[in-house]
């Protein structure tokens, strides 16, 4: 009884019911040009660790679905209502750019960064933002982590969206909040990052 | 429109013609270091040696005389600054005298372009991998977009290196590839971070099993992984912009094994999969003459040529 709803390239989720309650489960799928042991190796590490991240990020107080159970290569976690920040018209995102920036420095002072931090992982219910999708973060304390988190933002936030992000992101980061932005300044200096129009 | 196209990045001195879309010729010399790696220098004066000698050859395989020759194209980077050096000046000699203009590519641009004309494909995710480069790469328009790359050392480098911790003595990513077969698999750390990747925390641990694992083993799960980690940031990269095409270039992409991994993965999200001829995937001046025709709005005369050792790929533009 479950549905597919979003096919990536590590991951299939499926939307199902759970206890009666909806419920959404991420399965890792096998690789048919990995080696067996080493399929299996990075499947179950990689489920096993974005169980811990979200596990660690909602006990940090950070808006994300929450686990309710884990298996071999299958999380189920909960469902999020609500519409994706890539799906809402400028206006709409925009308001939730201080919500998504103060979630990011909640999420950065639990000692976690996203890995893939962009309003296509961001759904904003009841004007708030929520992550998902965890599957390229990783418990941290580098600088340069947490500048690609708002690094990858700001490139696909207009001017005026990015800069409230940013601010409400400062404000709650507070003291770290400056060394971090020094590292993307930096980042953003080794070129290889520049965007040149088409895929931004 | 004929193009001479000159390659001196690395170890091969190369001579290619293109005329418009058909190639006349292909000639190559390589540099074979005695022991260890490449020796800038000592490479350097090998092209020295060999340039005369292979143009000669290539001019009479392509069967033109000098004065029907438009335009000289040559490789202006990225590579090792003394190799470079000779490749530019030799072309330079040669359009000076010719009065032709000279045109700079893009090494790893050309592998790309030649890759694409041989495999008939117009939009692929590329991966492109050799010694020193390992990227993955997409053309908007006229640019190119590095959405991943190695974050240390290229993969063929990494591979080189292995082969030569075995004590091999022409050592070679080709040697990994043969004793690969018949391996089985020991778990070697697998560093892969978004569409990005790193290979000295591999090659480091691999180095160290040697003695304690069978070769066969160790050159089997060096492959497995690091190709797994290539074909798993080109799965992520695929999805992200659903391409249509994957083309592999570059020196290791004449490996089977890393190919059939790459064919299995677009296979999975429906695309299509191919790698270039072999002669291209080594270095060769063939896919300079090509580019050449391509970038020929960059011409400059050859008082104004220069080289560029750290020309990234994504800093060029077609």
């Amino acid at each position: 009884m479950s549905k597919l709803v979003a096919k990536g390239a590590e991951a299939d989720v499926y939307e199902g019911k759970l206890a009666g309650t909806r419920v959404m489960r991420k399965i890792r799928k096998s690789k048919a040009y990995r080696v067996k042991a080493l399929d299996e190796k990075i499947r179950l590490s990689r489920t096993r660790k974005e169980a811990r991240l979200l596990h660690s990020a909602k006990e940090a107080g950070v808006r994300c679905p929450l686990v309710l159970s884990v298996r071999r290569y299958e999380i189920a976690m909960s469902k999020l209502d609500g519409r994706l920040m890539m799906k809402v018209d400028a206006r709409t995102a925009e308001q939730v750019c201080a919500s998504a920036g103060t979630l990011l420095a909640t999420l950065h002072s639990a000692g976690i960064s996203h890995g893939d931090y962009t309003p296509a992982n961001i759904v904003i219910r009841k004007g708030e933002a929520w992550i998902i999708d965890f599957g390229l973060g990783e418990f941290t304390l580098d600088d340069e982590d947490f500048a690609t988190d708002i690094l990858l933002m700001k490139k696909s936030l207009s001017k005026r969206a990015y800069s409230k992000f940013k601010k409400a992101y400062c404000r709650s980061r507070g003291k770290r909040a400056g060394a971090t932005l020094e590292r993307l300044v930096e980042i953003e200096k080794r070129g290889r990052y520049v965007v040149r129009g088409a895929l931004a | 429109m004929i193009s001479v196209g000159i390659e001196s990045t690395a170890h091969t001195l190369g001579v290619g013609v293109f005329k418009d879309k058909k190639m006349l010729a292909n000639e190559k010399s390589a540099y074979k270091p005695k022991k260890q790696g490449i020796h800038p220098r000592l490479a350097a004066d090998h092209h020295v040696k060999a340039f005369g000698a292979v143009l000669e050859r290539a001019l009479d395989a392509a069967g033109i005389s000098l004065n029907e020759i438009d335009q000289v194209a040559y490789a202006r980077g990225p590579g090792l600054g003394p190799c470079l050096k000779v490749g530019l000046a030799g072309a330079s000699a040669l359009a000076a005298k010719l009065k032709v203009p000279m045109v700079p590519v893009n090494h790893c641009a050309a592998h790309v372009e030649i890759g694409a004309l041989y495999c008939r494909m117009r939009n692929p995710l590329i991966l492109y991998v050799s010694g020193g480069n390992t990227q993955i790469v997409v053309r908007e328009e006229k640019n190119y977009h590095v959405l991943g790359e190695t974050l240390d050392i290229g993969i063929g480098n990494m591979v080189d290196v292995f082969a030569r911790a075995l004590g091999e003595e022409y050592a070679h990513g080709s040697i990994v590839e043969r004793l690969a077969h018949g391996g089985k698999y020991i778990e070697l750390p697998y560093t892969v971070k978004g569409m990005n990747m790193t290979f000295t925390g591999l090659l480091t641990d691999a180095k160290k099993r040697i003695g304690k694992h069978g070769r066969e083993d160790l050159c089997f799960s060096l492959q497995e992984t690091s190709f797994a980690m290539l074909t798993e940031a080109c799965e992520r990269a695929l999805a992200l912009t659903r391409k249509k095409e994957v083309l592999a270039c570059g020196g290791v992409a004449q490996n089977k094994r890393l190919c059939e991994m790459l064919g299995l993965m677009a296979e999975e999200h429906r695309a299509r999969f191919a790698s270039a001829p072999s002669q291209f995937n080594a270095d060769n001046g063939a896919m300079i003459a090509y580019t050449g025709l391509l970038v020929r709005r960059n011409a400059v005369n050859w008082k104004k040529a220069d080289i560029n050792p750290k020309w990234r790929l994504d800093e060029a533009s077609l």
